[in-house]
This record gives structure tokens, C-alpha cells and sequence, in this order.
């Protein structure tokens, strides 16, 4: 795979908007080692990230934290 | 801008069973995380499962991807997003899309330094986004709030296909591009 043009996909596939064809195409290129779209992938999780944050964080309704970990305890 | 000895300390525990240190991250992430969650799925309960799904899947792997110097939050984040998305196309009899955001090696997160500049920079992050054309910005956040693929865009805006790659990818290299910028300085004229 000639990835030179891959830039701009990188976030579209980073969130799985792209056909299957071309999620599988990146995916089967990532897991090949390609350094160089290693780090356009990081810089694209950076920017997602980035954009995700920008929602206004939500508190927890009370007793919320207590029943999860209580949850955790009994399995 | 989080304390990155804080939170490896509190990982450090975390792998070795601490529950305490699970609680702590709780109160650290849980915020972000169910505000993300909510703002992709409608009910509250809902979200509250995503949270639950999250946080029990980060106590049975411990802190592999802390090891490998990525950053926790930005794994979180993106989890939460998945599992979100992934329960959103489920109600909606969608089928399941790839989500490789979910699983990226530690080579591919970005670290705990980069998360927490941006962190701390959220309004002028905020106002990135403003600046996106109405077009651009419906789609991105079809894509990031809706989990919908670039040809599902395209059927429910009924607009050529071309267009919406075209508006998807311009406005994520706009946002990518503006993160850079915003990675670089203090006082970014963004």
C-alpha cells in the first residue's frame, strides 16, 4: 500500500467512518509496522481525543461509583 | 494539567489489584467519560453502563498500555466512544462498525503530556470547532457522536458520497492541524 496520501484518513478510520474495504486496508497496513503512519495515527488519537473532550463533563448520580465497585467485588 | 506521577502511581497500583486506586481513577476520569457517554447515547442509564463496561474492562487489564508511555486518558476516551457507539447502532439495528480506536497500541495513543496540554486548553480547543463551516460540523459530529459511517452520511443527508468524504476529512485535518498549533503554544490566535 502506497501510503503517502493517507493523512487525511487517518481519523476517519481512527473512528471507523470509512468503507470496510479501506478500514481494512489501514488496519492490515498498521499491523505491518508502518512507522510513518504510526505517528499519523497517534497525531490523528490526539486530535479525536482532543475533539471528544470538548463535551462538558457530567457527575456522577451519588451511590453511582459505590455500586460499581461493589459489582466488581462480588464477581 | 494532570499530575503524570499521580496517575502512573495510581496505575502502578491499579496493576497490582488495588481497588482503591480503581476508585481514585473513578473519580479522576468519570466526568469526562459519562459526559462523552451521554452525549452519544439518550438514556442516562445507558451511559452509566458504557461507564461501568470502561471501567471494569480497565480493572481486569490492569496498566499495559501506562507501560508502553501512552497516555491512560486518551485510551479511556476513545474507549468510552466505541463502547458508546457500539450500544447507539446496536438500538438502532445498525450493523456493527470497525472500531479501531478501541485497541490502538501504545505506539499509536498519544501521551500522557500531549492529553494533559489539551486538557488544560479546552476552551481555545472549543473554539477550534467553532470555527468549522455548519456543514463540516454537522458531519464531524454524525461521525463522532453518532458512530455513522461516511456512505450512511451520505444516505441520511442524501448528499453525494464525494462530498461528505470531502467535508469529513477536511474538518478532522482542520482539527488535527489547529491541535498542532495549539500543542505548540501558550496563547494560540486560534
Amino acid at each position: 500500500m502506497d501510503c503517502r496520501n493517507l493523512e487525511d484518513q487517518y481519523a476517519p478510520f481512527l473512528l471507523g467512518a470509512l468503507s470496510d474495504t479501506e478500514q481494512v486496508l489501514i488496519q492490515e497496513h498498521l499491523e505491518n509496522g508502518c512507522t510513518r503512519c504510526m505517528s499519523g495515527i497517534r497525531e490523528s488519537s490526539l486530535a479525536v481525543c482532543a475533539l471528544l473532550r470538548t463535551v462538558r463533563p457530567v457527575r456522577s448520580e451519588p451511590g453511582q461509583k459505590a455500586r460499581f465497585l461493589r459489582r466488581l467485588k462480588e464477581k | 494539567m494532570p499530575d503524570e506521577n499521580k496517575h502512573s502511581d495510581l496505575f502502578r497500583r491499579l496493576a497490582d489489584g488495588d481497588l482503591a486506586a480503581l476508585s481514585d481513577l473513578y473519580d479522576e476520569y468519570a466526568p469526562v467519560l459519562r459526559g462523552i457517554a451521554q452525549r452519544i447515547l439518550p438514556l442516562k442509564d445507558q451511559a452509566e453502563e458504557v461507564l461501568d463496561e470502561v471501567f471494569d474492562k480497565l480493572w481486569k487489564r490492569g496498566n499495559r498500555r501506562t507501560l508502553q508511555g501512552a497516555s491512560s486518558e486518551a485510551a479511556l476516551i476513545l474507549a468510552t466512544r466505541s463502547a458508546a457507539v457500539r450500544r447507539l447502532r446496536a438500538q438502532k439495528h445498525l450493523s456493527p462498525r470497525s472500531e479501531p480506536a478501541a485497541g490502538l497500541p501504545g505506539a499509536c495513543l498519544p501521551g500522557e503530556r500531549e492529553v494533559g496540554i489539551l486538557a488544560s486548553r479546552q476552551e481555545l480547543v472549543r473554539r477550534v470547532l467553532s470555527q468549522l463551516p455548519a456543514p463540516q460540523k454537522k458531519t464531524l459530529e454524525l461521525v463522532l457522536f453518532q458512530g455513522m459511517s461516511e456512505e450512511e452520511i451520505a444516505q441520511t443527508l442524501n448528499a453525494p458520497l464525494g462530498r461528505v468524504k470531502d467535508q469529513i476529512r477536511a474538518s478532522l485535518s482542520f482539527a488535527r492541524q489547529r491541535m498542532h498549533t495549539l500543542m505548540g503554544t501558550w496563547t494560540a490566535e486560534i
